[in-house]
């Protein structure tokens, strides 16, 4: 089972396109997007395409076409495009690989952009796992976040996923937001759950620098502004939503993601677990496992900038890296203990780098006495204590 | 042996910034001792560090060829002084091994604090002086406006000063023949017993300790064996020689001539500047009158960060030490920081220099005390020790008096910013002995300031409040009563000796409360809570909490953002590798120097 399972990640890939579009620009939000009457929604599509065959052929995979296992189409937001236009990358994506029977297919939808017509054209396209941003079912909060729908329009997207079909939807939703409290978070959170959806994500606001947020909480301390929630607060809103969410079934199995059992999203527990992915569009992120210990490359962020790039040679590589033992190592500390069921898991490791966790990580034992990161057998986990502070343990981990 | 009428040796002063360094490089150029293709800019500053901080730190000459307009081919020896008011002694022996010198003054700047400064060593020394006004070619350059000035402040006749800019190259020949025409050529008995002053020295990893001096009377020669008049030390001559610029062996140095003598010298110290070499077989009477031993005036520790790093240090400090008399380094051992060394230097720059040079040159991490002066205590039973180190002050009880060394400080600012000036004086201690409105827009103060006041942050505050346009320099005093305190730092409870300080009685409260919660922001937040205490003998005057880290996670981490959570991860490792564990509470380099930031 073991082999069979380290077989499937390292063969197969996953996919990862991104659509750089939204309505508005969201104050908290680092990503490189942008905000356009007119969407290159064409052309955009096109260059996805042209990429995606120009690396296959750069990397190889033209000989024999790799097992295809995820497909993930995230943003900005993807649900702005058509779902004509998401039909197309999908069989065109497909056609390249050679798709699992029960290949995951993502879409990450804004409930502002989609209706219940929209919805079943995505579910035609192939879509079979939607990811709804909600962020938060309280109207002021909402606002606060600068998002252009209420919680109303979010609960009634989801509505309609379930009508156009969709049997795994995903929910996002942001803690620490300006004004929120421990009640105002846990009332979204329980409205949420009432929904049913098959995955949760639960993200802590984070003050990126560059964002308008970070402008007027971390430089200008800007007073006019919403307070954000005290840290005691936040903390509260974390044990919150573990309680919340364990005794309704969900497994904490990333450090910001629950799911119902067997609902974990595939595509993201491959960057997780060091599996190949190659990334499509402005700013994806590709990573396959060889040579060295892995490379890693990065597109050119600016959207334009990235079609005419692939117009002229195919593709818009902007950087790469290609990982020393060290930092391959160091990747699989911070992604496996993020893993919260699975933590790192010492026969891969081990498969890997020759060595076992516990020997290339020499600080653990007294990690365990602090009761921040736990054992079974061989594999090094996380505690619940240990997650809050997960920053510290890596550190500490870190040779 | 040269025709001593054809011999000028000068040095060029100038207040930082106003072109030595350019003009000299420009001399060189002109007589040809160095060629534009080979010229570094700057060629005299020779360490990499001086280049970067752009000035210079340790003297070195060049003996330039010029022929002047009368048809004679002159030497000119140009002895370069070091640039910092750390280096004053070092300064004053280097002008005494010259004749004259040329007074750089920046022509829209004026008289600066070191400008005068300078130039009174140099009249003390009794060197015939010619002002030179710099930059002429820039937009606010008001030569007649500083010559004024200069003769009004300094007293000196500026009519005749030479105008140059010396970036661009301007008024260099008038310059060249100033030198030869008004500094006198050097005087001097050649069969008088050997007389040299040794002005500078520095060790030479082939050639041992190189000696640069400036023959009085007699000449010295290969194979002679010379004494050093203040060590008694004795050696053999290997070879001497001179810079023009690289070093060139010649036969002998006679009299009135300068450059460096080889003589198997091991250590720098054997070769202290300012004492005398003399023929140890024809030894001369008395040495020449200046010598002073250097003397250390700022102490502070030096401890690895890492443990391990102790020999590495050592071995490091030994070396540098070969380098540099005026540094001193007695190994010493904090409860908190393990073994380390307490090093004296001769003011805050000059530790700082030697703190760069230990972490660049010797790739050593290093945790620094605060700097702290040296103190005279006198206790109870009479015995008398000097405290360079605050957790060796002796216990209240057996103290009689404790009196700490005072500095007569100049200050140079436009007039707009005296009252701020007066004010950082005055809450310095400062006790005001002159003002002088040197013109209508520029005022000079001195006072008598106790140095470990100008140790702390004067220098950081007074740029600050003068938007840099204030200058200063001083000279040490003496020892004066003063009533202060030993002031400790408790962490989670526990003393920390490295952090103890000693401060005047009637500001130890203020400053206990500042200094706790000044290393509050400071250290990082820790897995369990950190308290920090002031506290004077047993009683506790300050106390701030920092709150157990609860929360550090990061939310999102997908394909995106894997490459930068490493990153950072390897940043902060970086960073924790810096820090030093004192008890259990990892403490950055900064929260050592948090005094220095209270004041």
């Amino acid at each position: 089972m073991g082999i069979l399972w380290k077989e499937k990640i390292e063969k197969a890939v996953g996919v990862y396109a991104h659509i750089p579009y939204c309505v508005a620009k969201c104050p908290y939000c680092d990503f490189k997007s942008v905000v356009s009457r007119e969407l290159p929604e064409k052309r955009y599509a096109e260059c996805l395409l042209r990429e995606l065959s120009s690396l296959i052929k750069k990397e190889g995979f033209d000989s024999s076409p790799r097992p295809l296992e995820s497909l993930y189409i995230g943003g900005g937001t993807p649900s702005l495009f058509s779902p004509a236009s998401i039909e197309r990358l999908v069989s065109f994506i497909l056609s390249a690989f050679t798709p699992l029977k029960d290949i995951e297919i993502t879409l990450e939808a804004n409930p502002d952009t989609v209706d219940l017509e929209k919805l079943k054209g995505y579910k035609r396209a192939g879509v079979n796992r939607l990811s709804i941003g909600f962020q938060s079912l309280i109207d002021a909060e909402l606002k606060a976040l600068g998002r252009t729908h209420s919680a109303d329009k979010a609960l009634r997207s989801f509505d309609a996923a379930r009508s156009a079909g969709f049997a795994n939807i995903g929910v996002d939703l942001i803690f620490g937001v300006p004004a929120q409290s421990v009640d105002s978070f846990t009332e979204s959170l329980q409205k949420a759950v009432r929904l049913g959806p098959e995955h949760i994500s639960l993200y802590n606001l984070t003050l990126e620098e560059g964002t308008p947020f970070h402008g007027s909480y971390v430089k200008e301390k800007n007073r006019s502004t919403p307070p954000l929630p005290a840290e005691e607060d936040e903390l509260g809103m974390y044990g919150a939503a573990v309680e919340l969410l364990g005794e309704a079934g969900y497994i904490h199995y990333e450090v910001s993601n629950w799911a119902l059992p067997g609902r974990y999203s595939v595509h993201n527990r491959r960057y997780w677990s060091g599996g190949d992915y190659i990334g499509l569009g402005s700013s994806a992120h590709s990573f396959l496992s060889a040579p060295g210990w892995g490379r890693r490359w990065w597109n050119e962020n600016d959207p334009a900038l990235y079609m005419k790039l692939v117009d002229e040679g195919g593709v818009a590589e902007a950087g790469s890296e290609i990982l020393t033992r060290e930092e391959a190592m160091t990747e699989a500390l911070i992604l496996g203990l993020r893993m919260l069921d699975r933590g790192i898991d010492a026969v891969s490791f081990k498969a890997r780098f020759g060595v076992y966790p516990k020997e290339a990580f020499g600080e653990w034992a007294s990690l365990v006495k602090e009761g921040l990161i736990g054992c079974r057998g061989e594999d090094l986990l996380l505690t619940p204590a240990g997650v809050l502070l997960s920053n510290e343990v890596f550190l500490r981990l870190k040779g | 042996m040269v025709d001593r009428d054809r011999i000028r040796n000068f040095s060029i002063i100038a207040h930082i910034d106003h072109g030595k360094s350019t003009l000299s490089d420009r001399l060189l150029e002109y007589t040809g001792t160095i060629t534009k293709r080979d010229m570094v800019d700057q060629f005299l500053d020779k360490m990499e560090l001086e280049r970067e901080r752009g000035i210079t730190i340790k003297a070195q000459t060049a003996r330039l060829s010029y022929k002047a307009d009368d048809g004679k081919v002159y030497i000119l020896n140009l002895i370069d002084t070091p640039g910092h008011v750390d280096f004053s002694y070092e300064v004053s022996r280097s002008l005494s091994a010259c004749e004259g010198a040329v007074l750089i003054v920046d022509a829209s700047q004026g008289v600066e604090a070191q400008t005068l400064a300078h130039l009174y060593t140099a009249v003390d020394v009794g060197l015939e002086i010619f002002p030179v006004l710099n930059k002429i070619d820039l937009p606010a350059a008001d030569p007649e406006r500083i010559r004024e000035e200069i003769e009004e402040v300094l007293g000196i006749d500026a009519s005749e000063a030479v105008l140059t800019s010396a970036k661009a190259g301007i008024g260099i020949k008038d310059v060249l023949e100033a030198i030869v025409k008004r500094i006198p050529p050097p005087k001097g008995d050649p069969v008088a017993p050997l007389k040299a002053l040794v002005f500078d020295s520095w060790y030479d990893a082939y050639q041992g300790v190189v000696v640069q001096v400036r023959v009085m009377d007699g000449a010295v020669r290969k194979g002679m064996k010379i004494r050093f008049m203040a060590t008694g030390k004795e050696f053999e001559v290997d070879n001497v020689g001179v810079f023009a610029p690289g070093p060139k062996e010649i036969d002998e140095l006679g009299v009135g001539e300068v450059g460096f003598v080889i003589a198997g010298i091991k250590e720098v110290r054997d070769t202290n500047v300012g004492d005398t070499i003399t023929d140890a077989s024809n030894p001369a009477r008395e040495p020449l009158s200046g010598y002073k031993a250097a003397k250390s005036m700022v102490f502070s520790g030096l401890y690895p960060v890492d443990s391990s790093q102790y020999e590495n240090l050592k071995e490091a400090v030994v070396k540098l030490r070969l380098n540099d008399s005026s540094f001193t380094f007695e190994p010493e051992t904090s409860l908190a920081l393990g073994f380390g060394f307490r090093c004296g230097f001769l003011g805050l720059f000059h530790m700082e220099i030697i703190q760069e040079r230990l972490e660049r040159e010797y790739n050593l991490e290093l945790i620094t005390t605060a700097p702290t002066v040296i103190y005279r205590v006198t206790k109870t039973d009479g015995t008398v020790l000097m405290v360079d180190n605050p957790s060796n002050l002796p216990p209240a009880q057996h103290i009689q008096l404790i009196e700490e060394p005072f500095i007569m400080a100049t200050l140079h600012m436009p007039s707009e910013f005296l009252g701020a000036v007066l004010g950082l004086c005055e809450s310095k201690r400062g006790v005001q002995k002159e003002i002088k409105y040197l013109s209508t827009s520029r005022v000079m103060v001195e006072y008598e300031i106790p140095l470990n006041e100008i140790v702390l942050d004067f220098y950081d505050k007074l740029k600050t409040l003068t938007k840099g346009y204030a200058s200063m320099d001083y000279e040490y005093l003496d020892f004066r009563k003063s009533d202060l305190i030993k002031l400790d730092i408790l962490i989670n409870g526990e003393g920390v000796d490295a952090l103890s300080l000693i401060v005047p009685r009637e500001r130890a409260y203020t400053r206990g409360r500042d200094l706790a919660e000044k290393m509050r922001e400071i250290i990082p937040r820790q897995m369990f809570e950190v308290i920090i205490q002031a506290a004077i003998g047993s009683k506790v005057i300050a106390r701030e909490t920092i709150k157990a880290l609860r929360k550090n996670v990061t939310a999102k981490c997908y394909g995106g953002d894997i490459t930068r959570k490493r990153k950072l991860l390897e940043k902060q490792k970086e960073g924790k590798k810096r820090m030093k564990s004192v008890g259990k509470v990892d403490l950055p380099q900064e929260a050592f120097l948090a005094v220095l930031k209270v004041s």
